[in-house]
């Protein structure tokens, strides 16, 4: 069980920016005089009000090395901790708590109304596992879009750059015992499409918009996993952690997987409620069955299409988000209320609370649908 | 071009912490690369002379305390401001007659040596107020090196608490060098005053070498090139300094001098600085953090105390991990000098017991001593140490010398505190920069 609903999208105030903005309305943390909207330093004592912010103790100043100069806390640096924006989608990428460094990586891109989101996690067994996440992570979304660019339909372009990554990943190696390696997830949302592609245990999710804990108008459906037996005003997922991801009447609702052959075309399977996308590559929980690196075997990325009938986001993450939160119905609150990166935000805090034990990776990317 | 030395600043420490640990240690070393000698401008320097002239000095050893004093005033310096202080129950400054310090010229040299002529031995011993006449004749030149040098040969006749006022009036004032001869002085005594007056002590054991001991303090004053120095510690909310202190080129404990300088920092002051390197012990307790976080555990700055400037800087910090591999690890430099403070009270400990007639543990504390001074390749300890315990070779066990001269004694609790230079691999990985272990 998870008690997602209550630290998460509540608190989305409480993080770096949205803090700051409320204390310049009010008062300088320094000398305590009165500030005015948008004023960045204070009038009395000169104090930065935007920047003066400590992560952990909050109003507080921050020396030019990054350490707070009340409790002495490292603030998260670029490699910690990175957040980007682009065509109204974001991401962001966490250390966590439990590694000295972020092996995760991530690339966001937006052209032409697509929007394009990949997210790769070193495996930390391998060798310098951080260069090949970076590496699979730019090469897969560059050649996405160049391939979206040059007229390849989206479900061919996510094969074409999946497999151009494995190979970019492999080429980090030196043999099979100096093999960097990784996983591998991208996310091509389109006007009126959804492409996801992946290999390893990344994950894309369809969350859909609003996508209530309680469902009000749409109660007889029985894909929603947590509509019928959740309680009234409980934001608590009903029913007992399952060992799937996606619970059965969900599955059964995103209909057939597209078959590995490269030459089969299928329509795009039509979503509604909040789901699973992915399928994880693993032999047992965190073994891989497949990854992008020297030592893998033929890049065999598998590639689904999808067409939301209603708005939402696809969130394309890493274990480090769905080892604490993995039920669809669970993770869409988080998406509801702010924007994107409140949202990414939101999750990356809730791994975060959880304990933070992997890098955490985040994308969030909207989607709406065409009208009808 | 100006004389500044160059100062560094290096800290030695395995950054990482158990889960819920709070307690950081490093080693800071500070190195100043001094200006080339005798250039342009040298720095003022103001120099008092304390001579003991109590009754216990009568005879040869006034007579030698003279010619030590001679000599010391022969080596200042032209220019330098200096006095001669001659000590008994009370001070009396035997020269300049009038007010203030005198000049170093030809004829003031002369006249003061004519001073010391006329000293003679009589009355008690009140260190105290020797002190605290320098302090107060020092204090008219603050910009200036200012240093004493004080000779005894006996025990303090002053109660603690008069004693330990002096010294905390007198810290921070001036840098103290104090010497003992004879048998019948304190080394604890002439510790502390180095302790709280940031200079050092020792023991002339013959008093014809006390003149070239006297020349050789007073050239190192005169090769000092920044009056005053301190370190100043920042330290976290919540945190604080436990201890710091120096660890090379001899002990001395500077925890009790912090000047706070705000809520979170405190300055300790160093003295003067010519061309050399000191190491310090830096102990801070902070609030433990969560796993995977970094704090700034302390933030040292080594600030000139006449203009404010910070002329070096560094971090020290803590970072938490599950991985027991990287907590239980101690930097070379910490563990050496854990080891020379160890021993230091072991030799202090079994000088303790054998004068309380406890021969069983000072034969065990001594012994280890020897063999530590041995591994950590502190020579001079221990040879010290040879002359109080012997190590049969064939079984490795300690014995104590049966007799042991008492000016052996004095010198082995009067060396201790001098500590072996770490020696510098310099192949050696920064360890507090590790690869963290793959998760």
């Amino acid at each position: 069980m998870t008690a997602a609903p209550a630290t998460g999208p509540d608190e989305t105030g409480a993080d770096g920016t949205g803090g700051a903005r409320r204390a310049v309305s009010g008062a300088c943390p320094r000398c305590g005089s009165g500030v005015h909207p948008g004023e960045l330093f204070c009038e009395c004592c000169g104090q930065p009000l935007d920047a003066a912010r400590c992560e952990r103790c909050g109003p507080a100043p921050v020396d030019p090395e990054g350490y707070c100069e009340r409790c002495g806390l490292r603030q998260p640096s670029e490699a910690d901790h990175a957040e980007t924006e682009a065509g109204g989608a974001a991401g962001v990428s966490d250390r966590g708590l439990r590694h000295s460094r972020n092996e995760d990586a991530m690339a966001l891109v937006s052209a032409d109304g697509v929007t394009v989101g990949v997210v790769c996690d070193g495996v930390s067994s391998s060798p310098r596992p951080e260069s090949a996440s970076a590496a699979g992570a730019e090469t897969g979304a560059a050649v996405l879009l160049a391939e979206l660019r040059a007229g390849a339909d989206p479900a061919a372009a996510t094969r074409a750059a999946a497999v151009r990554a494995a190979a970019a990943v492999a080429g980090l190696g030196s043999s099979v015992d100096d093999a960097p390696a990784c996983t591998y997830v991208s996310a091509v949302v389109g006007p009126e499409t959804v492409t996801v592609g992946w290999t390893g245990d990344s994950r894309a999710y369809w969350l859909r918009a609003g996508s209530p804990p309680v469902p009000c108008d749409d109660s007889a459906t029985p894909t929603t996993p947590v509509a019928p037996t959740a309680p009234a005003g409980s934001g608590t997922p009903a029913g007992p952690v399952s060992a799937g991801p996606v619970s059965a009447g969900a599955s059964a609702s995103t209909g057939p997987m597209v078959p590995p052959d490269p030459a089969f075309r299928s329509a795009p399977v039509p979503l509604r409620d909040s789901v699973l996308l992915t399928e994880d590559d693993v032999v047992a929980p965190s073994v891989l069955s497949a990854w992008l690196g020297a030592d893998a075997g033929e890049a065999a990325p598998r590639v689904r299409v999808f067409a939301p009938q209603e708005p939402g986001v696809v969130l394309v993450c890493s274990d480090g988000l769905w080892g604490y939160l993995e039920d669809a119905g669970s993770l869409a609150p988080f998406t509801a209320p702010g924007t994107p990166l409140e949202a990414a935000r939101a999750l990356v805090r809730h791994a975060l609370a959880a304990g933070g034990r992997d890098n955490i990776t985040v994308l969030v990317i909207p989607f709406c649908p065409p009208p009808p | 071009m100006s004389d500044q030395p160059l100062f560094t600043l290096d800290i030695d420490q395995n950054k990482y912490l158990p889960a819920g640990g709070g307690e950081i240690h490093a080693v800071l070393t500070v190195e100043a690369a001094g200006p080339a000698e005798s250039s342009a401008g040298p720095v003022e320097a103001a120099e008092v002379i304390i001579v003991d002239a109590s009754g216990s000095m009568g005879g040869y050893k006034i007579t030698e305390a003279r010619q030590a004093a001679q000599a010391a005033v022969e080596a200042l310096r032209d220019g330098v401001h200096f006095a001669v202080v001659s000590g008994t129950h009370e001070a009396t400054k035997i020269y300049p007659p009038r007010a203030g310090l005198a000049r170093a010229d030809a004829q003031t040299r002369k006249q003061a040596a004519e001073a010391l002529r006329r000293l003679r031995a009589d009355g008690g011993t009140a260190i105290g107020r020797w002190l605290r006449l320098a302090a107060e004749l020092l204090d008219g030149h603050p910009g200036a090196v200012r240093h004493a040098i004080l000779l005894t040969d006996g025990q303090n006749g002053e109660n603690a608490q008069a004693f330990d006022a002096a010294l905390a009036h007198c810290a921070g004032r001036f840098v103290c060098d104090s010497r003992g001869v004879g048998t019948d002085w304190a080394p604890a005594e002439l510790r502390k005053v180095a302790d709280a007056l940031l200079g050092t002590s020792g023991f002339i054991r013959d008093a014809r070498d006390l003149t070239a001991d006297f020349e050789a303090m007073v050239e190192n004053t005169m090769g000092k090139a920044v009056a005053d120095v301190a370190l100043r510690i920042w330290t976290p909310q919540h945190g604080r300094v436990k201890y710091l202190k120096q660890v090379s080129p001899t002990l001395a404990d500077l925890t009790g001098l912090r000047v706070p300088a705000d809520q979170l920092t405190g300055d300790y002051p160093t003295g003067a600085w010519g061309a050399e390197a000191r190491v310090y012990h830096l102990c801070v307790e902070i609030p433990a953090g969560a796993i995977g976080q970094e704090v700034r555990g302390a933030w040292v700055r080594l600030v000139r105390a006449d203009s404010g400037e910070v002329v070096a800087r560094g971090n020290v910090l803590a970072q938490w991990t599950d991985d027991l591999a990287l907590s239980t690890r101690v930097s070379p430099g910490v563990a050496h000098y854990t080891g020379q403070a160890e021993l230091f009270g072991l030799i202090q400990e079994g000088l303790g017991a054998r004068a309380a007639g406890d021969l069983d543990t000072a034969t065990a504390r001594l012994g280890r001593a020897r063999r530590l001074a041995e591994e950590s390749g502190n020579d001079g300890t221990a040879r010290l140490l040879d002359r109080v315990v012997e190590i049969d070779p064939g079984t490795g066990t300690a014995r104590l010398r049966r007799t042991v001269d008492r000016a052996d004694e004095i010198a082995l609790d009067t060396g201790s505190v001098r500590t072996a230079r770490m020696r510098r691999d310099p192949g050696e990985p920064d360890p507090s920069g590790g690869r963290g272990a793959a998760g």
